[in-house]
């Protein structure tokens, strides 16, 4: 009886770690994460000010210097008002990342299909019925969606977006061109979401050995104090 | 050397030293779990210097609560450290409280004669409680303002009184700048000092009735022919230098949790406070921190709200009466017969699964699960009285084994 009970529990809880995906209605892929590289860093931040910047802002960012380099400057950063857009106005991007995840982010931005039922003319798998319009066309082209959307809900999180989703009219860039635009805007993002990520994988090793030599000595201290204590304990 | 004595003679700093760390006599048979009392002292001073170099860029408004957290969390240098310390601070605080709680229940250091060091115990768990309850609201981020109305109208739920209290804290009929600078006075001025005192205090008691040990008997019961426990060693250097290894041990894995995962997985800082605060717009799910989370899923658990925050506030509460329902012969879990032993694995299982429940969304079967928890949790205490009677207790040694 009991036994039963917390296995339903394990289960529950298995369940809802696997099925929390969230909105999504295809796998998210993996995001190549690669944040040390400057480069790569300030390849996103100019994209993000080309393309990006036309409607989101990145309030937190003001004295990077990734940032500035790349030309994205409190000047320039749209300002808007809550009640323009319908209400839901472009959201500031610094902490994008946080709020989703960089695979969220990296799979949203490349899965746009054509919807004619929508406003924006576009839809997305990754945040169905988004307001947000496709800003990539002209880089990506256009794609269709080979399935019904009935049969695509139905098989919740079973398909990535490359499986359902076919170019139909290509863009200025090849797949992998445009995987890496991509990538390298992810990479800014997460990045901008947590600027303090290099700093701390550079001093966690020097923080955390010294205290392993650390805890060599006084290990060895408490070990000289203690064994006087068991000898005469175990002498009795 | 004069200047040593001048000052002696006036205010007796060696007496004090001699007394309650040179002469302080503590069982030589401590074991990892001991460790968990000066951690949580370590903790707390932890949380007092990176809260103070917090307060000097924080800044409790509305309008700047969420920018000036992100400030510092930018373009201070080291206040990324300073912030990331504060927040796994709280959540290593809880891990060492409950780990310290787990080894008096497992070897009975609520028993006579420390029953009242365990009540104060209780009392500053509970001031820890609602000192990161409230620190936690001081962001403004989304989880910030619905945890405090989540809590806020619990208050309102009480009969008769519960409004105008609700009001007189939030300082407001609703959640507004008039609520958050009021925790931000609680969390910073009113709370901290307080624990101090309690602190001070609960290290008073301690030192009156002495450390119980794993093996659960008295060391003062033998004494040597100068009076010193037999089975005692001085607390310096013995347990100083062990409390050094083991803090440590403690910075190693802090730090590691700092540098390479400082969010843990949104346990220490959960993604939806990375939202600035929207009282318009609700969150898809409500969730507690993680350490508060096994309460909150108690008070899911029972149907009606007020019912529901009574069963919430008695699963702190009901500790208190631990020294007096608990009436087994021994102490130490280590004498205490089979029954004893599943009664407390039952309830340390009910604890952890209250605490995964409470993070869950409460679907029909994750209420069904808290409710079967929740009766588990409370049962625990309620046959604690015939169990630890109706039990094959052994018979402890006469000397402490080692």
């Amino acid at each position: 009886m009991a036994f039963n009970h917390w296995m339903i529990l394990l289960f529950s809880v298995w369940a809802n770690i696997t099925w929390a995906h969230g909105e999504s209605l295809v796998e998210l892929d993996h995001a190549p994460l690669n944040i040390e590289n400057r480069d790569q860093l300030l390849r996103g931040a100019k994209h993000f000010q080309q393309v990006c910047l036309t409607c989101h802002s990145m309030h937190y960012l003001r004295y990077d210097d990734i940032t500035q380099e790349a030309g994205i400057i409190k000047e320039r950063m749209p300002v808007w008002d809550d009640l323009s857009w319908g209400g839901r106005p472009p959201p500031d991007l610094s902490l994008i990342v946080k709020r989703r995840t960089a695979d969220w982010l990296y799979t949203f931005l490349r899965a746009y299909y054509i919807d004619d039922t929508r406003p924006t003319g576009v839809n997305n798998l990754v945040w169905p019925n988004t307001s947000m319009p496709n800003p990539f066309i002209s880089r990506q082209g256009t794609q269709q969606l080979l399935i019904s959307e009935a049969h695509l809900h139905d098989s919740k999180g079973k398909y990535r977006w490359s499986q359902v989703l076919k170019l139909d009219r290509p863009g200025q860039m090849s797949g992998e061109e445009f995987d890496q635009y991509i990538d390298d805007i992810v990479n800014y993002l997460v990045y901008a979401a947590d600027p303090s990520y290099l700093k701390r994988e550079a001093y966690g090793p020097w923080v955390i050995g010294y205290l392993l030599i650390l805890l060599f000595f006084v290990a060895r201290l408490s070990m000289s104090y203690w064994d006087d204590v068991k000898r005469k304990h175990h002498m009795k | 050397m004069s200047l040593n004595k001048w000052i002696n003679d006036r205010l007796p700093i060696d007496d004090f030293v001699d007394q309650h760390l040179r002469h302080y006599y503590a069982p030589k048979n401590l074991n990892f779990l001991y460790f968990f009392g000066s951690l949580a002292m370590l903790c707390l001073g932890i949380q007092i210097l990176s809260g103070i170099w917090l307060l000097m860029y924080y800044e409790p408004t509305v309008e700047t609560a969420f920018d000036s957290v992100e400030y510092l969390m930018r373009d201070i240098p080291f206040g990324w450290l300073l912030r990331y310390t504060h927040a796994a601070g709280a959540s290593a605080f809880f891990v060492i409280l409950y780990m310290h709680v787990y080894r008096a229940l497992l070897y009975g250091s609520y028993r006579k004669p420390r029953e009242l060091l365990w009540l104060l115990g209780l009392f500053l768990l509970i001031l820890v409680m609602a000192e990161s309850y409230t620190g936690y609201i001081l962001p403004w981020g989304q989880m910030s303002y619905w945890a405090a109305k989540v809590i806020m109208n619990i208050f309102g739920s009480i009969p008769v009184i519960g409004p105008p209290l609700m009001h007189l804290i939030q300082g407001d009929y609703v959640i507004s700048e008039a609520t958050l600078q009021r925790f931000f006075a609680f969390h910073v001025v009113v709370f901290p000092m307080v624990l101090l005192g309690v602190v001070f205090i609960h290290l008073c008691a301690l030192h009156t009735v002495g450390s119980n040990n794993p093996d659960g008997i008295e060391i003062k019961d033998n004494l040597d022919k100068d009076g010193i426990p037999v089975d005692g060693v001085p607390f310096h250097p013995y347990f100083t230098i062990k409390d050094i290894v083991a803090a440590v041990v403690f910075l190693i894995i802090f730090f590691a949790v700092i540098f390479y995962d400082p969010t843990f997985h949104g346990l220490i800082l959960e993604k939806e406070n990375f939202i600035p605060a929207d009282p318009l717009v609700t969150p898809p799910e409500i969730k507690p921190t993680w350490y508060l989370a096994p309460y909150y899923a108690i008070l899911r658990a029972v149907p009606d709200q007020l019912l529901g925050a009574l069963a919430m506030l008695a699963s702190l509460f009901i500790f208190a009466f631990m020294p007096w329902l608990d009436r087994a012969p021994v102490k130490s879990m280590r004498y205490k017969g089979t029954r004893s032993r599943v009664s407390l694995f039952l309830f340390v299982v009910s604890f952890l699964s209250l605490m995964v429940l409470g993070l869950l969304p409460a679907t029909p079967t994750n209420t069904i699960l808290a409710r079967i928890a929740t009766i588990v949790f409370f049962g625990f205490f309620l046959t604690l009285p015939y169990i630890t009677v109706y039990d094959n207790h052994k018979t402890p040694p006469d000397r402490v084994r080692m």
